[in-house]
Parts: C-alpha cells; sequence; structure tokens
C-alpha cells in the first residue's frame, strides 16, 4: 500500500497536523508572543479610556481583538484549547510506542543500530555459561532483572533501569490537561466578589463581581472586631486581622481572626483579608487651652455622640471628619462649641502630626492626640471548586517533570560468545536521555565488569 | 538609615567575583591546571562570602522585624548572585568545563555590581507588608531565581556556543586543546541547564499561584509579572519539545536560549520598570 501511503485522506492529515509537535511549537510561541500584548495594554479598562491612551485606530483595533480583555477572548481560549487537544492527540498516538519500549521486550543484541551510546569489551577464558552467569549476576545487583536467550550459540543478556520514566512525559501532559479542567470548573461554577464590613455591623450581601451586583450568600458575616498592627520603625501596616462570624439562621456557626495569608473557609466561600479603612470617627482624644495656653482639659476622650464641657458652660462636640485614604492630606476633625443646643462656632482641627499643633476653636485652643476611627474591613470573596483540580495539576507537573527530567531508561545488552577459544563479553547500552551522566554510569558498570572478568 | 554589614561583604564578593573571572580567562588561555584550579577556588571563595553576607543581612533584618531577605531588588539581585554561582559551581564539579566559568562569575559580579553601585536603588532593610509575609511567597522567590540562574547559566553557555567557531574535525594538529569545548558537549551543557531551570521555574510558578490563592483568592489574575513568567515558561517549553521532538540542535537552539534569557530578564526587570502590576516591590 505505498501509494496509500502518500495520498492521505484529508481527515488523517488534519489529525496528524493536530499530533504534531510542529503545531505544539507554533502554540506555545504564538501563545507567548500575544500574551505580551495583555502585560502593555492595560486589561479591563472601557472603551473610552482606550481612545484617550491609544488614539481611535489603535482603540478599533483593542475592540476588534477584544484586547483590552484579551486573556479572556475567544482567540486566546482557543489557543489554549488547540495546546490541549494537540497534547491530548499527540498522547494518544504515542503512548503505545512508549508503552512498548518500557516492556524491553527486544533482549537480542546484534550490532543493531539502536543509537547504541557506550560499549565494553572483554575476553575471558572461563566458558560462556560460566561467564554468562556471572555478568548475570553483575547485571541483576547494579541494574535490574536480567533477560536471557540464546542463538547461534550465544548468549544474550538484557536489563534495564528507569523504565517508567518513559512515562514522565505523559504525566507532564496530562497535568495541563488538569490545569486546563481546572480553570474551565472554576470559571463556570466560580464566585468572586467583595464586601466591606465595619466593625460590629453584620453584612448580608457582597458584591458578586461578574454580576456586578450585590448578592446574598445564604448567610451572613459579622465582623466583630479589626485590629491594626503597624512597624514601629517605619509606621507601615505589619499586619492586620479581623474576626469575622458567620451567622445562619440566626445562629453563630463559624468564627475565626483571619489575617493576610490566612482566611476564613465556610460553605466553600474562602473570606481574605484584604484591605481596611477608616469610615468614620468613634472618638476623639484632645487637650484643650484657653487663648493664654494654659490647659483647660488635657488628653480627654470625646466620643462623638457625647461633649466635653468648657469652662464657659459651652461644649464642645464632634461635628465632622476627613481621612484622605492615601495618606497624602493630613486626619483631622471638625469641631463645634454648642451653647443651649445651638451652634456657636466651628474650627478645624487637624491630628498630631501637623503644625501648628493647637488649633482655634472658638475662644479656645485644641490639640487632637489622636483620632481614633471606625474601621472596616475589606474581604474578598471567593469560592473556586476548580481549586482541587489545579492543586492536583500542581502535584502532578511536579511529580511528571521529576520523572521525565531526571530519570531516564536505561537499557544494557551484553552479548557472551565463544571466539578463538576464549569467551568474548560485550556490553552495550544506551538511555533515554541524559547522555553525560549515561556515561559515567555506565563507565563505573564497566569497571566493574573488568574486575568480575579478569579474575 | 541602619547601620548594616552585610553591605560591604556583598561588596567584597562581588570584587572576588571579577577576579575568578579574570583568573577563568587567564585559566582558559593558559590552559594551565594550577591557574584552574584557583580560578574555582576564587569563584568558591565569592559564593562563600556572598551566601555569609546574605546570613548575616538575615540577622540584621531583626532591627527592623525579621524577615527573609528576599522582598526587595538588592535582596533578589544578591540572591541572584548566589543562584547563579552555585548552580555554575555544581556543574563545574559535574562536568568539568571550567571555561563557563568566565561569563558567569562575570554574570555574578554584575548583578551584584548593578545593585550596589546604582544609586536609585536601596539597600536599606525595610520589613514586608503583611501580604509578603508568607513562606509560600519565600519559596516562590528561591524556586524562581535558582531558576533563573540555571536559565543564565545556558544562556552563557550558548553564547559560547555561538562565538566558537567549528570543531576542528578528528584530532586535528594542533598540540593544544581548544581553549572551548567541543560544540556538541556545550549543547547538551545548554539543555541541561535548561532542564533544571524548566522545572524550577515551573514550581516557582505553582507556588506564586498557591501564595496568590491564599492571599487574594485567585491563584491566576494575569498581572503582568505572572503573564511574563509564563511566557517565559511558554519559551523554555517550546525550547524543549524544539530540541527533543523536532530534533533542533545547535545554533537555533541556542538563539532559542538566548531569547529565553530575555524573558526572563523582561520578567525580571522589565515588568518592574515598565509595567505595573502587584509585584512592584521586587
Ligand atoms: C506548555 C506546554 C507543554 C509543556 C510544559 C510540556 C512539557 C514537556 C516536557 C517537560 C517534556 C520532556 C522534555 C524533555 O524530554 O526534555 C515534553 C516532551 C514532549 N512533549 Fe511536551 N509539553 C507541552 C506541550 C506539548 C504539546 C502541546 C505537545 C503536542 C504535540 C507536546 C508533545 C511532546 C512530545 C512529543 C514530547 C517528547 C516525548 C518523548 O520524549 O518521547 N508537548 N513536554
Amino acid at each position: 500500500m505505498a501509494t496509500g501511503k502518500k495520498k492521505k485522506s484529508l481527515v488523517d492529515r488534519i489529525y496528524d497536523f493536530l499530533c504534531s509537535v510542529k503545531l505544539s511549537l507554533g502554540v506555545l510561541i504564538a501563545l507567548a508572543l500575544t500574551s505580551i500584548f495583555g502585560t502593555v495594554i492595560q486589561q479591563g479598562k472601557d472603551a473610552s479610556t482606550y481612545l484617550g491612551l491609544y488614539g481611535e485606530t489603535w482603540a478599533k483595533i483593542i475592540d476588534i481583538f477584544d484586547l483590552g480583555d484579551m486573556y479572556y477572548s475567544w482567540w486566546f481560549k482557543l489557543l489554549l484549547s488547540l495546546l490541549m487537544v494537540n497534547i491530548t492527540f499527540c498522547s494518544i498516538k504515542r503512548i503505545p510506542k512508549a508503552l512498548r519500549l518500557m516492556k524491553d521486550s527486544d533482549p537480542v543484541y546484534d550490532n543493531r543500530p539502536v543509537a547504541i551510546h557506550e560499549r565494553f569489551n572483554a575476553t575471558s577464558k572461563e566458558s560462556v555459561e560460566e561467564v554468562a552467569k556471572k555478568a548475570e549476576e553483575l547485571l541483576s545487583s547494579k541494574v535490574g532483572a536480567v533477560k536471557r536467550e540464546e542463538k547461534d550459540g550465544s548468549i544474550y543478556l538484557m536489563t534495564s533501569k528507569g523504565k517508567f520514566s518513559r512515562m514522565g512525559v505523559y504525566i507532564t501532559h496530562f497535568s495541563l490537561f488538569l490545569f486546563g479542567l481546572g480553570a474551565i470548573v472554576g470559571s463556570a461554577t466560580g464566585f468572586k466578589g467583595g464586601v466591606n464590613i465595619i466593625e460590629g455591623r453584620t453584612a448580608t450581601t457582597v458584591y458578586d463581581r461578574a454580576l456586578g451586583k450585590e448578592v446574598p450568600l445564604g448567610f451572613d458575616i459579622r465582623c466583630d472586631d479589626f485590629e491594626l498592627e503597624l512597624y514601629a520603625a517605619t509606621g507601615r501596616p505589619k499586619d492586620y486581622k479581623s474576626t469575622l462570624v458567620i451567622i445562619e439562621d440566626g445562629k453563630e456557626v463559624a468564627k475565626k481572626t483571619i489575617e493576610v495569608n490566612s482566611p476564613l473557609i465556610h460553605n466553600g466561600y474562602y473570606f481574605y483579608q484584604s484591605s481596611y479603612g477608616q469610615v468614620g470617627v468613634r472618638g476623639v482624644t484632645l487637650s484643650v487651652a484657653g487663648l493664654d495656653r494654659r490647659y483647660i482639659h488635657v488628653n480627654k476622650v470625646l466620643g462623638k455622640d457625647s461633649g466635653l464641657v468648657m469652662p464657659d458652660g459651652s461644649k464642645l462636640v464632634i461635628r465632622d471628619m476627613w481621612k484622605d485614604p492615601a495618606g497624602r492630606a493630613p486626619d483631622g476633625v471638625m469641631l463645634g462649641l454648642m451653647r443651649d443646643g445651638k451652634l456657636v462656632t466651628t474650627g478645624r482641627v487637624f491630628a498630631k502630626e501637623v503644625s501648628p499643633n493647637m488649633w482655634p476653636v472658638g475662644s479656645y485652643l485644641v490639640k487632637v492626640n489622636e483620632i481614633d476611627w471606625w474601621n472596616y474591613t475589606g474581604l474578598q470573596v471567593a469560592r473556586d471548586p476548580g481549586v482541587p483540580i489545579i492543586w492536583a495539576g500542581c502535584f502532578i507537573i511536579t511529580l511528571g517533570l521529576m520523572i521525565s527530567f531526571f530519570m531516564s531508561h536505561r537499557r544494557v545488552w551484553a552479548r557472551i560468545s565463544e571466539k578463538d577459544g576464549k569467551t568474548n563479553v560485550e556490553f552495550a547500552g544506551n538511555a533515554s536521555r541524559n547522555r553525560i551522566s549515561f556515561e559515567r554510569w555506565f563507565e563505573v558498570l564497566c569497571k566493574d565488569a573488568q574486575e568480575t572478568f579478569e579474575k | 538609615m541602619i547601620n548594616t554589614y552585610n553591605d560591604e561583604m556583598f561588596g567584597i564578593a562581588m570584587v572576588i567575583y571579577l577576579l575568578a573571572s579574570v583568573i577563568y580567562v587567564v585559566y582558559a588561555v593558559s590552559q594551565n591546571k594550577k591557574v584552574g584550579l584557583a580560578a574555582t577556588l576564587m569563584a568558591v571563595c565569592g559564593f562563600l562570602v556572598n551566601t555569609a553576607a546574605m546570613g548575616v543581612r538575615m540577622v540584621e533584618t531583626q532591627k527592623v522585624g525579621f524577615y527573609v531577605p528576599l522582598s526587595n531588588m538588592y535582596e533578589s539581585m544578591v540572591f541572584f548572585a548566589w543562584s547563579i554561582m552555585l548552580i555554575y559551581l555544581i556543574f563545574e564539579y559535574v562536568y568539568g568545563y571550567k571555561v563557563i566559568g568566565v561569563p558567569v562569575s562575570i554574570l555574578g559580579f554584575l548583578s551584584i555590581a548593578f545593585v550596589s553601585l546604582n544609586p536609585n536603588i536601596s539597600s536599606e532593610l525595610s520589613p514586608l507588608v503583611p501580604a509578603l509575609q508568607s513562606n509560600w511567597l519565600t519559596s516562590h522567590v528561591i524556586t524562581c531565581f535558582i531558576g533563573y540562574a540555571a536559565f543564565a547559566l545556558s544562556f552563557a553557555i550558548s553564547i559560547l556556543y555561538l562565538i566558537k567557531g567549528d570543531d576542528k574535525k578528528s584530532g586535528g594538529d594542533d598540540d593544544k586543546p581548544p581553549i572551548l569545548p567541543p560544540k556538541k558537549v556545550l549543547d547538551e551543557l545548554s539543555y541541561k541547564a535548561v532542564a533544571v531551570g524548566f522545572p524550577l521555574l515551573t514550581l516557582g510558578i505553582l507556588t506564586g499561584a498557591a501564595w496568590a490563592n491564599y492571599a487574594w483568592g485567585t491563584y491566576w489574575s494575569w498581572d503582568p509579572k505572572e503573564t511574563w513568567s509564563l511566557i517565559t515558561w511558554f519559551v523554555y517549553a517550546a525550547f524543549l519539545h524544539a530540541r527533543f521532538t523536532a530534533g533542533w540542535h545547535g545554533k537555533p537552539l541556542a538563539w532559542m536560549s538566548v531569547v529565553g534569557f530575555g524573558a526572563v530578564i523582561f520578567t525580571y526587570w522589565g515588568v518592574n520598570f515598565w509595567l505595573s502590576g502587584l509585584h512592584s516591590y521586587g
């Protein structure tokens, strides 16, 4: 059927193409190159942003090819799918051959061109049978189980080690399949969102990023406490923690103090500590002096709904607060003086670092030592049933790579034959990979053989 | 600024690497065994000083609240120098071929010089923001950087491959052995280095994903650093397949290693300097 081979049907040609390593090289390089776009063009902005940034022509190109959200675009997904199909077909095609090689079915070494890497040759005065026995012992102790065959008066031995390494590549490729599957499961059934909860309050819904609206999760989340720890040296955040309580049907069913890198898990939902902020003043610690700078009150705590009575009978109260979330402008509060339930005057007071540190409010000077804010905790909420599949993929790819790179299928053949009244021993070996280390290993084996046969 | 001793020690390591590269050059030209030994000893010495400096820095972090010093450009670069010397010295021990020590110790020198002589890069100890306080992160950085170092070694070997003329056919009449190892050996060693780097980069990407999953609830978010590490990964996957299944060898593959290392450099620095994202710290 020589002609049949030349003229392949279209289906066969497509199949061959889908199996080919040429396709995988093409797809890998295409993935590498196209991925660059998404790192240069900011992702997830709207059309007008791109128009402003890149001008009309480019904005149009970005729109057509979905470059603003390219990792989720149809063509990028197509490339990823092509890689999966390629791997699947390629494995199906190659696994039978790999299994055959694993069997070491052919012990007879006949100087065939089987990519023999290394050879060894020695002669001995002992009989063929005796030498074969010694060789068999040596090979089974140094390599593995030995197969034996006799042909034309010669004895052939064969042994191998690390057969399983031939499966390494397939294990590796299979893991990629798991990554694909995990990602699909995750995007089909997962949830990504977030919620901010003020200390002491309960959230009954969270924001669903995919739907763009608030949704209930089937349980409520209360934040009992939020704590921020700062580095003494730099004043930057060292750690932040929230104590969360899950409430289901009015009952507390779970409680955990979460921090960054340590989430709370409930019903498959993960609650991650991701941010924090302040939303209002709980109270202010302040000192008040008269215009003569003599202190009237020192380090008094003024609550949001309380007041501090001044010598003239008026009451100092908190009216308002401000805070720049970026931390560039100083924090401050607006204070007011009330008399007989009416506001007499107001004054802005900045927190302690700003000079002058005493600010006028009516006929008093006020220094704010500390502002005690209401904190809110910012939580990321995620549920991703694909994650266990991804974990399995991680485990399997690690295993697969270790096997495919650091193990090899090493085969050693031996022929013991009679030649000019003497017994001739030949060894030959080959390895599926790692030639240099195989050579060293074979050298050691040959040294052992030398000693065995020369005794 | 907090007084530290590790900067000076890194400076010493840098100078030793420079000296080592000079001795390796002398060795390459003279092929004198004693010079070769001196070169290796010098490189080992630099490596030990580098190691000690990292240890001292780790102890010194206690001044600001203990952390594993792998969190900013300075710390990662001195660790990169350490990694490439480590991988190279193992290769030298296993395979010989000391000429490779020339480009490698130059790379070791350059990576320390780049951060310690650059006024824009601070060697100050800076404690970690909460998201970075994770064992996953430490494993992530270590695996990525040793992987990068292995790719750098492959790059160095590929450069030697590309500048070497054709091998002399059988024996030749030179009484001196050629300065550079045979091309076949360079080709094989360059692959070897990739075979070490690829699993490490893979582990690096996986531990990074694990960390992201614990810190943000998303194992993959296509941020530029992540994407670039994936690009690098694709390039080296292509390298391996080109070699193993498409049968590429020699020049095209050496160029592919060069391109791959370009991707490594971009993942490492380019992203920090040109693009923005979650990894802006280093
Ligand atoms: C990112 C994707 C891929 C990764 C990480 C990957 C990984 C690997 C690794 C680590 C090896 C062993 C390399 C070596 O022997 O040095 C390998 C070999 C191989 N890969 Fe892939 N691979 C990928 C995609 C593909 C695809 C799409 C195909 C489709 C045809 C493919 C076909 C092969 C073949 C035929 C071999 C050689 C098998 C052998 O040595 O017998 N790979 N792959």
